[in-house]
């Protein structure tokens, strides 16, 4: 599989300006396209990288990704402009990702493709690129944990996104947020601890 | 969070950002060809959960008279399992939680735990009876059949039969890397097994498998533990479907949707 090498530090969305969004996303609602077009130009990376990451497979992601922002489009009435876009579209991806994961013989496929393409990575074997083995080999490892679990630290650490943000992408409260995150760092570090110990014993 | 975790989170959060992703497709050209080619699909998808909505409603409010819910039957017996269901209660609708797929029938969820835990889970290596599938093909009554749908799926990477009061097996295919998780479990009980004898689910709907009637439930069902107990848990945190086909009862259990397991159920084929 053939990476960018684009990582997502320096990749990460600049804030969101209300208020433009807010006009583009009123102007989409009258069936402006344009308007919808720039917003999902804006926004299509971090919904790709979260359905990439909660299904492993690119074309799998491009699918899912696409289907959230058509299924958003139809949904924009439903949608309070006085509140970020980003989360929200998010939550569409991801609930479209977790249907298409259940969904057994795409599930089975993108593992098997994943088992093929992505042999275990073992440290030193990535040229020199120690940060990126990292980042794979944590992947691996979160890839481990229960649904939930994998959401929650996808947005946060993954993508980089606010309590505010993950608590709205999750449509549960900023306080449920710590507490999730902290039980799924807990069992994060349980699984590495067992099943990841070049990992481990890089971060400690 | 001590500072050592707080330290392990930091270099969590370092390495997630250095991960590498594909490079990101042009998913705003691909969107706007597919808004522009079905400009009527916005209206009609929104005529369908407009009507969706409506029913809900319709059936919601029935429910919530006491005499409509009493009307509802008190066990729905598929095969060799019966499943329990709940006295009617003055519980109000808004909080009885009903599940409804059109064209099948809703059923009240019993009184039992609220919500659905991952409590009653049990571990594969905890299961009895732990055989090869050539074993267990000459151990069962009936003939034990295996999916063909998903092609893909292949045989059971582990197979169990245990003894309740007529054969079980219980076929498990696991995570490709990880033997001990299960993905999807095949039970199959011999006709007059007291296995499924009581079910009192956390959730139930009615369906059909191949014309004939089934159940889409959650909840634990009895299992004999290597510790020598037969206990009410199960083995995934999802629906298991139920149904029966010539005196055999079958139980699917998976995380996957209703459409997903019937495919399954009605793809059963004999071994080969």
């Amino acid at each position: 599989m053939e990476l960018s090498g684009e990582s997502a530090r320096g990749a990460a969305q600049p804030p969101e300006p209300p208020q433009a969004s807010a006009d583009l996303i009123l102007r989409a609602r009258q069936g402006d396209g344009a308007a919808w077009e720039a917003l999902v130009r804006q926004y299509q990376q971090p919904a790709f990288r979260l359905a990439y990451l909660m299904l492993g497979d690119p074309d799998e992601a491009e699918d899912v990704a696409q289907e959230a922002f058509v299924r958003a489009f139809q949904a924009l009435d439903r949608f309070d402009v006085s509140r970020p876009l980003l989360p929200w579209l998010l939550r569409i991806a991801a609930n479209l990702a977790h249907n298409r994961r259940r969904s057994i013989g795409r599930f089975f496929g993108a593992i098997q493709r994943l088992a093929r393409d992505e042999p275990r990575l073992v440290s030193g074997e990535t040229n020199g690129h120690e940060q990126r083995w990292q980042a794979r080999t944590l992947w691996e490892a979160v890839k481990r944990l229960g649904q939930g679990d994998q959401q929650i630290i996808y947005l946060r650490y993954f993508l980089e996104m606010s309590v505010d943000e993950t608590a709205q992408a999750m449509d549960i409260a900023p306080g449920t947020v710590k507490s999730r995150l902290h039980r799924a760092l807990g069992r994060l570090r349980k699984v590495i601890d067992r099943d990841y110990p070049e990992l481990r014993e890089f971060w400690t | 969070m001590n500072g050592s975790l707080e330290g392990w989170e930091n270099r969590l959060r370092a390495a997630a950002q250095e991960m590498p992703y594909p490079p990101t497709p042009d998913i705003a050209g691909a969107v706007r060809h597919r808004l522009e080619r079905a400009p009527q699909g916005s209206a009609k998808w929104r005529l369908a959960v407009v009507t969706a909505t409506v029913l809900l409603a319709l059936l919601a409010g029935a429910l919530s008279v006491p005499a409509v819910r009493a009307a509802v039957i008190e066990f729905l017996q598929i095969g060799a399992i019966r499943i329990i269901l709940p006295a009617p209660t003055n519980t109000p609708t808004s909080t009885l939680p009903v599940t409804m797929t059109p064209g099948r029938t809703p059923l009240p969820t019993p009184t039992l735990p609220p919500s659905p835990t991952p409590g009653d889970l049990v571990a594969l290596d905890d299961l009895q009876g732990e055989t090869t599938l050539e074993a267990a093909i000459q151990k069962a009554s009936f003939t034990l059949q295996l999916p063909a749908y998903p092609a893909e799926l292949g045989l059971p990477g582990r197979i169990f039969v245990q003894d309740m009061g007529g054969t079980m097996a219980i076929l498990v295919w696991t995570a490709v890397d990880n033997t001990e998780k299960a993905e999807l479990i095949l039970y199959e009980i011999a006709p007059g097994s007291w296995a499924g004898q009581k079910s009192a689910p956390y959730s139930l709907e009615r369906t059909h498998v191949n014309g004939r009637e089934a159940a889409w439930a959650e909840g634990p069902y009895m299992l004999n533990l290597t510790n020598g107990n037969t206990d009410m848990r199960r083995l995934i945190v999802g629906h298991v479907l139920i149904w029966d086909e010539n005196g055999v009862t079958y139980r699917l259990e998976s995380n996957l949707d209703l459409s997903q397991a019937i495919k399954i159920a009605e793809s059963l084929a004999p071994i080969p």
